[in-house]
């Protein structure tokens, strides 16, 4: 017998085995969870893994301060098995033109989603970026096993109304997607935010929603997937 | 036609010369209605930012501007400011924009009033007209809760018509 709901699931494995809706597909580890507020939860995404590669921005010798998308380079970079920091990153940067050299160099590191993509390029991980985004397609990325950087508002992401400035004014990487176990539904996000140092954080849906997708879905999407 | 401001603000912010060209962690200012350049226009500029958490906000001099035309949205101008300042003289940065201390759902509350009020006001500023001085009036107040007054020289420099008539 092979009970399934209406959407298909199926409810006949063992707990620890989760299945996933038949329109739900991915190439990366999952497994279940608990959620931060106790929810039931399937985690898409080798997250575990992919929070090392995750420390507060600003760890570089030319007193730069505004590396957060240096910083998501530096993340992605690794994910994809190139050991580098982040002085090499922005390094890198300097020589190329490919972030702001402010007077005061706290004000200095910030990056364009093109010079993202051309940074990325630069160390053999060719990427572009897109706009208008939603969450599924974020999902979608992440499931497929991509490295995605994000554009999104701080201020919502930290709920801190001084950084809001509904618009995109900081980078993060998404590293995995967490989904209903039985609806499939996005519960949320999680990723690794060098602004405040924090690796794996758990972003929910509602959330990501506003500090991302409404703030113009833009995300720089590797061309590689991790497994290849 | 006029677009509401919401809709035009959302345009400006995600215009496809600000995804490419303008730095990710940068401040970017609402954008204010203008007729600098003979036609409706909203303009704002860019700024870098300095954001720690658990310090205030700092922003430098501003270090590109752009508008887009009111009515559709298109890209009207777009100039680094060491090459093409918006004022003969900008004042310099940096500032520390001291904490409203308000919670993220009114600061919410007051960009969603400030989007109302200016899509009932734009009208009468693009047409030439006075207009209603109990909607200039508030909204005056609204942007004097939404904009960093720490900011408000460079709107003023930006937008100078715009801000003559609504203390009109």
């Amino acid at each position: 017998m092979n009970p399934e709901n209406a959407l298909g699931w199926s409810r006949d494995a063992p707990d620890d085995v989760p299945h996933l809706p038949p329109d739900v597909s991915f190439d990366v580890p999952h497994h279940r969870d608990v959620l931060p507020d106790g929810r039931e939860t399937v985690v898409i995404g080798d997250v575990e893994t992919l929070s090392d590669y995750c420390h507060p921005q600003g760890d570089n010798p030319f007193g730069f301060r505004q590396t957060c998308g240096l910083c998501s380079c530096e993340g992605i970079l690794r994910q994809f098995g190139i050991e580098v920091t982040e002085t090499d990153i922005v390094a890198h940067a300097i020589e190329r033109g490919l972030c702001t050299l402010e007077d005061d160099p706290r004000m200095s590191g910030r990056t364009t989603v093109l010079d993202q993509v051309r940074i990325l390029s630069d160390f053999g991980i060719p990427a572009s970026y897109e706009t208008s985004g939603s969450l599924e397609d974020l999902a979608s990325q992440l499931a497929q096993g991509r490295g995605v950087i994000l554009a999104l508002d701080c201020g919502v992401l930290w709920d801190n109304a001084d950084f809001y400035n509904g618009q995109a004014n900081h980078a993060v990487t998404a590293i995995g997607v967490a989904r209903h176990p039985e609806t499939g539904e996005i519960q949320g996000f999680y990723v690794n935010d060098t602004g405040t140092g924090e690796p794996g954080k758990f972003v929910d849906a509602d959330t990501m929603k506003e500090a991302w997708q409404d703030m113009g879905g833009i995300q720089v999407v590797t061309d590689r997937v991790h497994r290849e | 036609m006029i677009q509401p401001y919401d809709r035009a603000a959302k345009e400006f912010a995600e215009h496809a010369v600000r995804v490419a060209e303008v730095q990710v962690e940068h401040f970017i200012s609402q954008p204010m209605p203008t007729l600098r350049w003979s036609r409706p226009a909203y303009a704002g500029f860019a700024c870098p930012a300095v954001r720690i958490p658990g310090q205030a906000l700092e922003l430098g001099t501003p270090v590109s501007w752009w508008a887009i035309d009111a009515d559709h949205g298109r890209l009207l101008v777009y100039a680094l400011v060491r090459i093409l300042s918006f004022a003969s003289s900008i004042p310099e940065g940096p500032v520390t924009v001291r904490s409203a201390g308000r919670s993220l759902s009114a600061v919410r509350e007051d960009r969603r009033l400030l989007g109302e009020l200016l899509t009932d006001a734009v009208p009468a500023f693009f047409g030439g007209e006075s207009g209603d001085s109990a909607i200039r009036a508030d909204l005056a107040e609204v942007l004097g809760q939404v904009l960093p007054p720490e900011a408000k020289p460079w709107y003023r420099a930006l937008t100078p018509d715009f801000f003559d008539w609504l203390e009109r």
